[in-house]
């Protein structure tokens, strides 16, 4: 007998909202459905009624894990526009970015796997482990996230010796930890039986359904945008592309550890090797044309096209984050696993819905009305009215005072 | 293979002309009739084995114009199929029998320009809100964000809506 799991969209686990219907036949899951949509935010719509200079903290707005890979990613395309060569320092600022944050970015999703198999000595670890990144990502440019360091031909503000010198003291601090914690992967018998041969993507299917990033070397496609199509500092820094066979999960965990000190490589050498000069290049028109940007985001393979109509506003910009086409292998991964380890597998590809998206919609099922955007913000406004007046203070926002009448 | 032997090979293989535009060195852009793109797109992915990045749908003065990226990894460069469906025709093949990676991005060039994709095994929406008609699609020139935004109460100075009756 078939039956349907909805899952979603308020996921007990995973912080954002989505749907996937699973289609089981006792235990054993036959299909899958995944529904997206929830937090369509109309990015792409909104950037065409934006200046250059304004997408660029639009873009880096669209995801709150990969603020960096966007916001480069559309300075890697506009710089493919206008077929410019940005200055050799700003080109080592942009790795040390990126590498910052891929660190940070794996170790989350290790953390976050080690919760979704209720394993939670494994996210207490990382997610500690993760906490130093972030701060000296605090101390480099003041800001955990979203720090608005990049500009269209190179970065906005550049980093004195002291700060890169605190760096190096963090990741040697960082070091021993994740290689512990690849040891630990890599004995742990837990692990193992929990991870191996569970949610497999094999190489024909990862190929066919062009999946990106992690998830694809995993697979065995050897693929690695930092290396085949390089920008920023990387072609001149020695580093290792890490590709495993097996396809599972297990493969995936490991990838991502293996990845992580790759990165505390490649930014020591780019510590060691950041030359001095300029960081920025003026940029005074944008011709009419078009350029397409590629990033290696910690989840895979970024691409932003611009098209530009010779004015100061894109005439078109399309954003595919690794996620939107690494989801659809779910149909592929998910389909005679057991219901218990579609969890995991669905977790595998790191799957991040703000970047997969870019309205809200609710409605109220009694009275079959349609809350608008505007509705919400009173409800919102009047709550907060609430809680101020239950506590005896006066809400300081302008805003608030008309709502104030009723 | 670099761009000009790709194109040669696309050229022998295929059998059909188009219309070749060097951006750079690793960016070039091809331009297609539209009963050509499957055949050609098989070709690229299958053959050639370049890997599928995304397809990007824009409204031109003379249709709709969707973009096809193909990526050679090994090779470092980027290949864009251009492909053109008319305003009175906005009809493509679909390309999900040949790249199931295709799925997801046909769905919301269907959702956002109208293109209709033949032969697309499941076109329901994927991105488009319940606020928008079966005929409203947000990214064609003439749709109107002001009007839009009037009839759902999202301009900043526009009167509040009525309260639903409990």
């Amino acid at each position: 007998m078939r039956s349907i799991i909805p899952i979603g969209p308020f996921h007990p686990l995973q912080d954002e909202p989505e749907n996937f219907l699973l289609t089981v036949e006792g235990e054993t899951v036959v299909d899958i459905d995944v529904n997206i949509g929830y937090i369509h935010k109309g990015i792409e719509l909104l950037a065409q009624q934006k200046t250059y200079d304004q997408v660029v903290f639009l873009v880096e707005r669209i995801c709150g894990i990969c603020s960096i890979t966007h916001t480069v990613c559309f300075c890697n395309a506009v710089e493919d526009l206008l077929q410019i060569e940005i200055p050799d320092r700003a080109k080592y600022i942009r790795t040390i970015l990126g590498e910052i944050e891929r660190i940070h970015s794996h170790l989350l999703w290790m953390g976050l796997a080690g919760h979704f198999i209720g394993y939670n000595t494994v996210f207490m670890w990382t997610w500690k482990y993760r906490e130093p990144i972030l701060d000296m990502m605090e101390f480099l440019t003041g800001n955990r996230q979203s720090c608005g360091m990049l500009k269209v031909g190179g970065v906005r503000r550049d980093f004195d010796d002291y700060k890169l010198s605190q760096l190096l003291k963090t990741l040697d601090e960082l070091e021993p930890k994740v290689k512990m914690l690849a040891e630990a992967v890599q004995d742990d018998p837990v692990l193992k039986a929990r991870l191996e041969n569970v949610g497999t993507l094999t190489r024909k299917d990862a190929i066919d359904y062009c999946v990106v990033g992690p998830t694809a070397r995993a697979s065995g496609v050897n693929i690695d945008v930092r290396r085949d199509d390089p920008y920023a500092a990387y072609p001149y820094l020695d580093w290792d592309v890490i590709v495993l066979n097996q396809g599972d999960v297990y493969a995936k965990f490991l990838v991502r550890v293996l990845e992580t000190l790759e990165s505390i490589k490649i930014l020591r050498q780019a510590v060691q090797k950041i030359p001095s000069g300029d960081f920025q290049m003026q940029i005074r028109e944008v011709p009419p044309g078009e350029g397409i940007g590629r990033y290696e985001a910690p989840r895979g393979e970024d691409i932003h096209y611009v098209r530009s109509n010779g004015t100061n506003f894109p005439e078109r910009l399309k954003v595919r984050a690794p996620s939107y086409i690494n989801i659809p292998s779910f149909y592929a991964s998910c389909i005679n696993q057991q219901v218990a380890d579609v969890t995991i597998t669905l977790a595998a590809v790191d799957p991040c819905y703000s970047c997969t998206e870019r309205m809200i919609s609710a409605k109220d099922i009694r009275s079959n009305y349609l809350w608008s955007q505007k509705d919400l913000i009173e409800i919102s406004s009047q709550k907060t009215l609430k809680i101020a007046s239950e506590l005896g203070k006066e809400p300081d926002l302008p805003v608030l005072k008309k709502f104030l009448v009723r | 293979m670099d761009i000009k032997e790709f194109v040669e090979i696309l050229k022998n293989k295929s059998k059909v002309e188009f219309e070749v535009q060097l951006h750079s060195q690793k960016r070039v852009y091809i331009r297609i009739n539209r009963e050509n793109l499957k055949q050609i797109a098989q070709i690229i992915f299958r053959d050639l084995e370049a890997k599928f990045s995304i397809s990007t749908g824009i409204h031109i003065r003379e249709g709709f114009e969707v973009l096809y990226h193909f990526t050679f990894d090994k090779d470092k460069f980027i290949c864009t199929l251009r492909t053109l469906a008319p305003h009175d025709d906005p009809v493509l093949d679909s390309l999900a029998t040949v790249i199931p990676g295709t799925l997801w991005i046909e769905r919301e060039i269907h959702d956002i320009l109208g293109v209709q994709f033949t032969g697309h095994p499941n076109m329901k929406r994927l991105v488009k809100s319940e606020f928008l008609e079966e005929n409203e699609f947000p990214f064609r020139k003439d749709f109107d964000i002001q009007k839009f935004k009037e009839k759902h109460g999202l301009l900043p100075d526009s009167q509040p809506r009525k309260q639903p009756e409990k």
